[in-house]
């Protein structure tokens, strides 16, 4: 595991040698460092950048502290050479705190290694996939945001097509699957992130209505107010109609339809719009005025 | 192990210190957490019997020279210069750096066996994760095999640096969590 260097270097060469190793060496080359770093056979003078380093810098402090957790796990699970695997009891013996270390890897290995993975208990299961994803990307959901996806699906569910079939877990297990096959994140910032999975749900409601053979009758639809804010529970006929509606206002107002989507299908209120969208509370006022309009006028002459 | 007394103790109003570390108030606070934590690894990989007692005197007397208007063109390598000393003086003058007795030593099968305190900690300090951190890391674990965690990566559109780091993030706060679970537990 040590990593022997060259004797009689000047200082100066030592600690461009060892930072240069660090930075510009290979990854298995920068592990073994921090193996022989973590476990105290690094020679002295060698520790000397490392730890300069590591007070200095943030970032890589992060690295070793993940070195240190993976050297624990390889022991924990019995890949460690038994010359390493010594090393780590007698170093890691010699500290209360690290040897707790030590005991918590022993027990990520117990609890949730390969052998043993119980399900998470007290939540839904589905949901933990969606928070994952989305967490993975740097936009995890605040507790906040999570019971606020929580509400979207029951709303869209709610006002889904009658005979939708899908329960609001379902609803966002389907959302979850669509965010994880994306080949490219679906949002830019954290303000777009309801409104994706608004968007994403309704989808997932008009491609049931979809294959459920419904097609745009030749009547009259139902009331557009009354499907609007959700007083009738439409039929596909009319929540396709809706949503066809609501893909020509995006091609002439983007933002507008977002408004429509997260208002009238997600069920937020304009303080909340504003809010998920960083934006004015009277500016959304006056633009949800405007886009209803344009709504109901689309909906009433659905062939315009 | 009661603590012994060392020499020279300073104030422990480290305002010099934090005015050094940046002179928005919040900002450096937040800053002098973060250096604090960085200080206990350092005491903690240099097998240091009380990191937190290190880490504090080192702090106490960096903001004691700045009060005495000590110039430091360098903050990070003064305290880093401090910390060196202070680590000496621990063990030299207290014999920190104790071996455990030998029935306390680190011993794999007795951890397997006979650790399941650790784990009732493990599971009650995941659930006070935010649920996110807690599927994350949990899956993380469950996808042992560097191919496995690839394959989680692609899943969740990120690269494995990202994933590995991000999920050593969670895994420290678990281990501070897990950490103050024992020892209330060792307590009670």
């Amino acid at each position: 595991m040590s990593e022997e260097l060259p004797k009689r270097r000047s200082p100066r060469k030592r600690v461009r040698d060892i930072i240069g190793r660090l930075l510009g060496g290979s990854p298995t080359d920068q592990a073994a460092m921090l193996r022989s770093f973590l476990l105290n056979v690094l020679p002295e003078d060698d520790r000397v950048p490392i730890e300069a380093r590591i007070l200095s810098d943030e970032a890589f402090y992060a690295v070793v502290v993940a070195a240190e957790q993976e050297l624990l796990d390889a022991y924990a699970h019995g890949e460690l050479s038994t010359a390493d695997a010594e090393r780590v009891a007698q170093t890691y013996g010699s500290s209360p705190v690290r040897l707790q270390r030590a005991r918590v890897a022993q027990a990520l290995r117990r609890a949730w290694g390969r052998e043993a993975s119980p399900p998470i208990q007290g939540r839904s299961a589905v949901f933990g996939e969606l928070e994952l994803a989305v967490a993975v990307r740097g936009e995890g959901p605040t507790p906040e945001e999570s019971s606020k996806m929580q509400l979207i699906a029951r709303r869209m569910v709610q006002r889904a097509p009658k005979d939708f079939p899908l329960s609001p877990d379902s609803l966002l297990s389907e959302v979850y699957a669509r965010i994880s096959t994306a080949k490219s994140p679906l949002w830019n910032d954290r303000t777009q992130f309801l409104a994706v999975a608004a968007a994403l749900m309704r989808r997932v409601i008009v491609e049931h209505a979809r294959a459920q053979g419904a097609r745009v009758r030749q009547r009259e639809p139902a009331a557009p107010s009354a499907i609007l804010l959700g007083l009738e529970s439409p039929a596909s006929e009319d929540f396709l109609l809706m949503d066809r509606a609501l893909n020509r206002l995006e091609k002439e107002d983007p933002r507008k339809s977002n408004l429509i989507e997260l208002r009238y299908f997600a069920g937020l209120t304009v303080e909340e719009i504003a809010t998920a969208l960083n934006l004015p509370v009277r500016t959304i006022k006056r633009d949800l005025v405007m886009a209803t309009a344009w709504m109901k006028a689309a909906m009433a002459r659905p062939s315009s | 192990m009661p603590r012994p007394k060392m020499p020279g103790k300073f104030p422990s109003n480290n305002a010099r210190l934090l005015a050094r570390l940046d002179p928005n108030p919040e900002r450096a606070q937040e800053k002098y957490l973060r250096l604090y934590q960085r200080l206990l690894r350092f005491f903690e990989w240099r097998g240091c019997y009380h990191p937190e007692e290190a880490a504090d005197e080192t702090l106490d007397r960096v903001n004691y020279k700045l009060e005495q208007g000590v110039l430091v063109p360098n903050i990070d390598a003064f305290i880093m210069g401090i910390a060196r000393l202070v680590r000496l003086e621990f063990i030299r003058e207290q014999g920190r750096f104790v071996p455990l007795p030998d029935e306390n030593r680190f011993q794999s099968a007795d951890m397997i066996n006979e650790d399941d305190g650790a784990l009732a900690c493990l599971e009650q300090c995941a659930r006070k994760l935010p649920p996110e951190s807690e599927t994350l890391i949990r899956r993380y674990h469950d996808s042992r095999n560097s191919e496995d965690r690839a394959s989680l990566a692609v899943a969740l559109g990120v690269n494995l640096n990202v994933l590995r780091l991000r999920a050593s993030r969670i895994r420290e706060q678990l281990e501070i969590c897990i950490l103050m679970c024992l020892g209330r537990n060792r307590r009670v």
